[in-house]
C-alpha cells in the first residue's frame, strides 16, 4: 500500500523490539508522530520510555523494527542519510547532561561549531565562533537567561538553570524535530512549568515535531497535544494529551491519578 | 569430580573473560587509531590533553627522576665499593636511567595521574549521558574523546621520559659529587662516554608505546564503565592497575626485542 505523502508522520515506528538480555524493554511498538505534533508518551520506571528515544537516536540498536524519519528507514539507510536525519534531532537530556569541561555559552553553542563533515548544510551552516557565540546569547535569551551567564560553567548554575541550558542547547540548531527525556524532574513545580512553557513556546515558534517522555501528569498536558501510554514495552493507550486525565482506559486512569489498585501491579522486585 | 570441574569451569570462565576483554579493548584501540586518519580531528581536545598528560605531569616525572638517579648512584656505589668499582657509577647511572628509569618511572607517574583523570572524567561523562549527548550534537564520541587523548599520550611522554633522561642522570651526579666524593669534571666525562644514541632512543620508543597504552587504558576503561559513581571508580581503579601492569610488561618485551642478543 502507497502511503500518501502529504499525510506521512515525521516519525513512523512500526514492530519495535528491544531486549537486554530475558528483559524485554520494547515488545512491538509502533507509533505515528505527525509533523508539527507535540507528542507526550508516559509511563512508569523501566517501561522502556527512554529506550524508544534511545532507538530513534540511534543510541541503542533494535533487535527488530522499523524506524522511519521522513519516510526514511533509519535503521537500514545508508551511514550518511542516517546521520542527516538523525541529525535533525535535537534532545533536552533528563540531567540536562553538559559537558562540564566547556563554559555555558560553549555548550550551547556546541553543534553549531562541531566540524563532523555530515554536520553542515545550507540549512545548518558552520558558524565560526564569534558568530556562535552570538547566537548562543540570543538562544540563552530565548529561554530566559541573560548572556552573562553565558561565561559560567555549569557546574555553577541551579537545577532549573542547568534544564534552560539544556534545552538552549537542543534548539540552537533550530531541528526539525525534538526529544525531551523527563524535563521536568527534579524540579519545584513553579520552575517545572516554567520549563513546560519554554518547550511549548520553542515547539511552536521553530514548528517543530517534538516527543516528551514524562511521569509528571501536570507537564504531559502542559506540553502535549497527543498522548501515549507505554506499559510492559507496548503502547497500551494512545488520544489527546487533554484526555489524559479522564481517559476511561484503566490502566492510564490508574497511572495519572496515582492509584495503588488497579490493572497495573508494581513490580517491587523481579 | 565436582570439585575438578568446577575448577575446570573457572578456568574457563577465566579464559573467557581475558579473552574478551582483550578483543574488546584491542578493537577499542583500532578504532581509535582509526580515528586519526579520518576528520575531523580535534585540535583544542589535543592541545588541551597534551598540557594535562604533558606539562603538568612534569613536576611528579622531574622530582622522580631526580631522586630514582639519586638512589642507582648510591646503591651502586654501595655495592661496587666491594670491587673497586667505583669509577663504573656513572656508566651505570646512564644506563639505568635512560633505558630504563626514565621511560618507566615517567610512565608509571603519567598512569597514575593522567589514566586515573582520563577514566574519570570519560567515565563520568558516561554516566551523565554527556557522552550519548555528543553524538545528538553529531560529534563522533571516539574522535572527540579518545583520538586527541591518545595523541596527546604518544607525543607527550618521549618528551617527559627526555626530561627525566636528564633529570636522572643529574641526581645521580649530584650525589656522586656531593655526597660520595666524585670529582665533576671526572663524573661527567665517564657519563658522556656512556652516554649512547641508540640508548636514548630506545627509551623514547619505549616512551611512545607507553604513552599510548595509559591513554588507551584511561579512555577505554572510561568510555565502558557503567552505574555510577561507583562505575567510575572501578573504571579509574582498572585503568591505573591495566596501564601499570602494561608499563612493566611491554618494558621487558621491549628491552628483550632491542637489547636481548
Amino acid at each position: 500500500m502507497t502511503e500518501n505523502p502529504s499525510s506521512a508522520p515525521k516519525i513512523r515506528i512500526r514492530g519495535l523490539r528491544k531486549a537486554f538480555g530475558s528483559k524485554v524493554v520494547l515488545d512491538g511498538v509502533d507509533l505515528d508522530v505527525p509533523t508539527g505534533t507535540s507528542f507526550v508518551i508516559i509511563g512508569g520506571s523501566g517501561s522502556g520510555k527512554s529506550v524508544l528515544l534511545r532507538c530513534i537516536l540511534g543510541l541503542i540498536q533494535p533487535d527488530e523494527g522499523l524506524i522511519e524519519i521522513d519516510g526514511v528507514d533509519v535503521l537500514r539507510a545508508p551511514r550518511r542519510e542516517r546521520e542527516e536525519r538523525i541529525g535533525e534531532i535535537g534532545m533536552l537530556f533528563q540531567n540536562a547532561a553538559l559537558f562540564d569541561s566547556l563554559s555555558v555559552w560553549e555548550n550551547v553553542a556546541f553543534g553549531l561549531l562541531a566540524p563532523e563533515a555530515t554536520r553542515h548544510s545550507e540549512k545548518h551552516p558552520r558558524l565560526s565562533r564569534t558568530e556562535a557565540r552570538a547566537r548562543a546569547n540570543a538562544v540563552l535569551e530565548q529561554v530566559g537567561l541573560d548572556s552573562s551567564v553565558g561565561d559560567l560553567s555549569p557546574s555553577e548554575l541551579s537545577g532549573g538553570m542547568q534544564k534552560r541550558v539544556g534545552l538552549a542547547r537542543a534548539i540552537a540548531d533550530r531541528p526539525e524535530i525534538l526529544f525531551f527525556d523527563e524535563p521536568t524532574t527534579g524540579l519545584d513545580p513553579i520552575m517545572g512549568a516554567v520549563i513546560d512553557g519554554l518547550i511549548v513556546d520553542c515547539v511552536k515558534t521553530m514548528g517543530s515535531t517534538a516527543i516528551a517522555i514524562t511521569h509528571d501528569m501536570a507537564s504531559a498536558q502542559r506540553i502535549g497535544d497527543e498522548a501515549a501510554m507505554l506499559y510492559q514495552g507496548k503502547l497500551v493507550w494512545q488520544g489527546p494529551a487533554t484526555s489524559l486525565m479522564h481517559s476511561g482506559n484503566a490502566m492510564v486512569d490508574q497511572f495519572t491519578h496515582g492509584r495503588r489498585e488497579g490493572p497495573i501491579s508494581m513490580e517491587l522486585r523481579r | 569430580m565436582n570439585t575438578l570441574l568446577d575448577l575446570v569451569a573457572l578456568l574457563g570462565r577465566t579464559v573467557f573473560v581475558v579473552t574478551r576483554g582483550a578483543g574488546s579493548i584491542g578493537l577499542f584501540a583500532l578504532e581509535g587509531i582509526s580515528c586519526f586518519f579520518r576528520p575531523p580531528f580535534y585540535w583544542r581536545v589535543f592541545l588541551r590533553s597534551l598540557l594535562d598528560t604533558g606539562f603538568l605531569s612534569l613536576p611528579v616525572v622531574a622530582l622522580t627522576a631526580l631522586f630514582s638517579g639519586g638512589v642507582i648512584a648510591l646503591q651502586s656505589y654501595t655495592g661496587f665499593a666491594q670491587y673497586h668499582a667505583q669509577s663504573a657509577i656513572a656508566n651505570i647511572v646512564v644506563l639505568a636511567v635512560t633505558r630504563e628509569l626514565g621511560p618507566v618511572m615517567a610512565g608509571l607517574m603519567v598512569a597514575g595521574r593522567v589514566g586515573a583523570a582520563m577514566a574519570a572524567q570519560i567515565g563520568t561523562m558516561r554516566v551523565t549521558d554527556q557522552i550519548d549527548a555528543l553524538t545528538t550534537l553529531r560529534t563522533h564520541p571516539m574522535k572527540y574523546l579518545v583520538a586527541p587523548r591518545l595523541a596527546a599520550g604518544v607525543i607527550a611522554l618521549p618528551l617527559l621520559v627526555v626530561v627525566a633522561d636528564i633529570l636522572g642522570v643529574a641526581g645521580g651526579f649530584t650525589v656522586a659529587t656531593v655526597k660520595l666524593g666524585f670529582a665533576p669534571d671526572n663524573y661527567i666525562a665517564a657519563t658522556m662516554n656512556a652516554l649512547k644514541t641508540e640508548d636514548v632512543m630506545v627509551g623514547l620508543v619505549k616512551a611512545t608505546v607507553f604513552g599510548f597504552l595509559i591513554t588507551l587504558m584511561g579512555c577505554y576503561y572510561g568510555y565502558t564503565s557503567r552505574g555510577g559513581a561507583e562505575g567510575v571508580g572501578s573504571a579509574t581503579t582498572a585503568a591505573v592497575v591495566s596501564a601499570s601492569i602494561l608499563v612493566l610488561a611491554f618494558d621487558y618485551l621491549l628491552t628483550d626485542l632491542f637489547f636481548a642478543q
